[in-house]
């Protein structure tokens, strides 16, 4: 297996933008669904805390997780 | 809840699924509920099949009652419930895409890694020319070195499987671990760079640069 360079730069913007705390996926996830019932009808996120931006900005998985929530949910409510 | 289905408070939901057995009707409306939902959920992503969506909300319907003492309470016990069964769906369809793709293993990683002294970067030698090391001009060539150099193996392998694209619930079973602790892995090796990068004299601009270089024009 190779490491190409866009995986290196990948890593790097991820690098870039670590914080010394940073909250974990469980503790994201467990917040995920309180987040998305305070969501805007056209399903912009408000009000979010600075640590659960941080965590998506790192985390493709809980990213797609609160995407695909988002849209499982919101036509529901 | 709603299309049709008799609204319940959240102590109705977490009674009802508590009792042993849980009320069928109970149940019945809960499965309803998350198919519908995973349905819209994944309508925007190639959807999915009748057949898998069937085992998905019965898989969801298990952790859910397994779960119940960990819903906070801080929101509908539905939303929690479909949150659930958001996350049971992609990582079966993380795992199915990693099986499909025949997405590296544990042993790959490790190569990457330099536990078997097999990783460089394309293109480039495995360990940098002494004038190399000492130069701020290869901050990716940094970087590599960096990752074999100042993390642990199993920080490595958590950096590395995520770059090769690994569910992070692949990754965590074949390093013994579970997701936070691999994310814990995953942010202590990138403090670790981080650090090292600035202690190797590059910069947030110097990092904006290569960043803006690899970006499509």
């Amino acid at each position: 297996m190779k490491i190409t360079r866009e995986q290196l730069r990948a890593l790097l913007s991820l690098v870039e933008v670590t914080e010394d705390t940073e909250l974990d996926c469980g503790e994201l996830l467990a917040r995920l669904p309180a987040l998305v019932e305070r969501a805007a009808p056209a399903g912009a996120l408000v009000d979010v805390p600075p640590e659960v931006l941080q965590h998506l900005r790192v985390c493709v998985e809980c990213e797609e997780e609160l995407a695909v929530l988002l849209e499982a949910w919101r036509a529901d409510d | 809840m709603t299309h049709g289905r008799r609204e319940r408070t959240n102590a109705e939901w977490l009674d009802a699924l508590a009792a042993t057995p849980a009320p069928a009707d109970v149940v019945a409306d809960l499965a309803d509920y998350l198919r519908r939902g995973l349905a819209r959920g994944f309508r925007d992503r190639g959807g999915l099949r009748e057949h898998d969506l069937d085992d998905l909300v019965q898989e969801s319907l298990l952790r859910i009652m397994e779960g119940l003492a960990g819903f906070r309470g801080d929101s509908r016990f539905t939303t929690w419930a479909l949150a659930v069964a958001t996350r049971t769906a992609l990582g079966e369809l993380r795992r199915r895409r990693t099986r499909r793709e025949g997405t590296l293993d544990l042993d790959d990683v490790r190569d990457a890694a330099g536990l078997h002294d097999g990783a460089h970067v394309v293109g480039r030698p495995a360990v940098p020319a002494p004038d190399a090391r000492l130069s701020r001009g290869d901050l990716l060539g940094t970087l590599e070195r960096l990752i074999r150099t100042v993390l642990t193996d199993r920080q490595r392998a958590a950096v590395l499987g995520e770059l090769q694209g690994l569910p992070s619930a692949v990754l965590a079973e074949r390093l013994g671990t579970n997701r936070n602790a691999l994310y814990k892995l995953h942010h202590d090796a990138r403090r670790k760079l981080r650090d090292a990068l600035a202690e190797a004299g590059f910069d947030a601009t110097d990092v904006r640069r290569e960043l803006a270089a690899g970006s499509p024009t």
